[in-house]
């Protein structure tokens, strides 16, 4: 009976050491497959470049990286931001040290010059306009801060998506690949899309509004913009432009990577009768630029000790609630008398409207506002270079 | 009396904008110091009116009020109701009532 006892006990102790030994060597195995993988060097690739002169050709000697399937900050915000927030960090380390790569000495490809890796847009599905704007105009600052034109790599295996999106918001004519035409607005079905502007102040105020009010007539030829509201959208347009200028940027950020601009484009929608204007600058955020005084008394409490929102750690958890309280009038944090009413009339603006809303994204916070509704504030996981400012009205009729 | 001064806000800019010229070229401290300064220490003077109207105008962005009319306040060193009594606003439309009642609204916040 001793004996017998031993024996099973035995042979299940052996069984379970096999059965052990065979995950162990199923995990190394994998643990190696894995290493392997990522340790195989990238064969170089020939890519295909265009900066408006003719196709050119280049040797990446680094993995592509993939734009995201749909860059929308609406339905997939958070890998729209991580990706952009890529991108921008990319393009700051490239701009603060250029980095040249040898050419190669030897081979067929010795004459082609070299490039790191680069996005690939072959599998976007969807862009939207507020994403496509800050994806110009974060090539727009390589354009302008380095004097020289991005290419594009291989064009020809983007996403229709990708291509038409951008084409249609005037991304090749902003960044030099073609030469701007005339031709300010292109269409597609129901929805007319004005070539994105850029600038430095509200000296193209004048004409930011008269293209806004032009495609407004694509909603409606006989009734364009109400007469209040297009005073309200204009006087919200300036604000943005003029605050460009004045108080968006970071006096502590390097004067060689401080671009002080705006990008502006705007979107008709026929069938739905929705006018869509987006403004974005890269400057230093509303929460950055806040005073440091009264907020403190209206934050919720918790923000001011939480980095975690639904299990992920954020960076900067009291921006979305900095950005609801600058929508209020007279919020300002200059400490400056008089000021901090720009985004309470760019609120007003919704309001007047009667319908729609305003969304800000702003460094780490998110802020919706629909008249009638309470503000929605939601801190961002990846943050935002700049602010971001997006209306979407519902016209109403001409009374 | 004398007679009133007429300043058309839209025969400096129908697009004014901004508080200085780093904003933008037609903005609140040059319509201040152009136009309305020397209208208004000259109503002062004079016992006349400055009627403003805002008639034609097709932005009325919050800086360039404020920065304009609030502006003679707290940098030209007007007082409140000396302002306030000769500075006449004239909206010109019923669409501007809500951007008259702002500049009233920044200069008494002063």
């Amino acid at each position: 009976m001793r004996s017998s006892i031993r024996l099973r006990d035995i042979h299940r102790a052996r069984s379970n050491q096999a059965r052990l030994r065979v995950r162990t060597l199923r995990r190394i195995k994998l643990r190696a497959v894995k290493a392997l993988r990522s340790k195989v060097a990238f064969r170089p690739v020939v890519v295909r470049t265009w900066s408006g002169e003719g196709v050119g050709h280049a040797l990446c000697v680094d993995r592509p990286t993939f734009a995201p399937k749909v860059l929308c900050f609406a339905t997939n915000r958070d890998e729209t931001l991580s990706f952009l927030h890529m991108l921008f960090s990319r393009i700051e380390t490239a701009l603060a040290a250029p980095k040249r790569l040898p050419r190669r000495r030897t081979g067929k490809r010795k004459d082609l010059p070299r490039i790191g890796g680069y996005i690939d847009f072959s599998q976007i599905q969807y862009i939207a306009t507020g994403a496509a704007v800050v994806l110009t105009a974060l090539y727009d600052r390589v354009r302008k801060l380095s004097g020289r034109v991005p290419p594009t790599i291989n064009l020809h295996q983007w996403s229709e998506a990708a291509f038409s999106t951008l084409f249609e918001l005037g991304f090749f004519a902003t960044l030099g690949h073609v030469v701007p035409s005339e031709v300010l607005y292109t269409q597609e079905g129901h929805v007319r899309t004005m070539f994105i502007m850029t600038g430095e102040n509200s000296a193209e105020l004048r004409q930011a509004c008269e293209r806004v009010l032009e495609l407004s007539r694509f909603i409606d030829e006989e009734e364009p913009l109400r007469e209040d509201v297009r005073l309200a959208l204009n006087s919200a347009l300036g604000e943005a432009m003029s605050n460009v200028a004045a108080h968006a940027y970071d006096e502590t950020e390097s004067e060689a990577l401080t671009l002080k601009h705006w990008w502006v484009s705007a979107s008709a929608d026929k069938e739905r009768r929705v006018l869509r204007v987006v403004a974005y600058d890269q400057g230093a955020s509303i929460p950055v630029t806040l005073p440091k005084r009264s907020w403190a008394a209206i934050l919720r409490p918790s923000a001011l000790v939480s980095t975690l929102v639904g299990g992920h750690v954020v960076p900067y958890p009291m921006d979305a609630d900095y950005i609801e309280f600058a929508m209020g009038e007279g919020k300002t944090q200059t400490g400056e008398p008089g000021r901090g009413e720009g985004l309470p009339q760019m609120r007003d603006l919704v309001k007047i409207c009667g319908s729609g809303s305003l969304t800000i994204l702003s460094r780490g916070g998110i802020c919706c506002y629909r008249p009638e509704e309470k503000i929605v504030s939601i801190p961002l996981r990846t943050p935002i270079k700049g602010t971001l400012l997006e209306w979407e009205m519902h016209l109403p009729r001409a009374m | 009396m004398e007679h009133d001064v007429v300043i058309l806000v839209s025969d400096f800019s129908t697009y004014p904008s901004g508080r200085n010229d780093r904003d933008g070229p037609d903005n609140g401290e040059r319509f201040r110091k152009t136009v309305l300064l020397p209208a208004i220490k000259a109503a002062l003077k004079s016992g006349s009116r400055v009627v403003v109207s805002l008639a034609n105008v097709m932005s009325f962005g919050s800086s360039f009020l404020e920065e304009a009319f609030a502006g003679l306040v707290r940098h030209e060193s007007v007082g409140k109701a000396d302002l306030k009594r000769v500075l006449h606003l004239e909206p010109g439309a019923a669409v501007n009532e809500r951007y008259k009642d702002a500049i009233l609204r920044y200069i008494d916040r002063v």
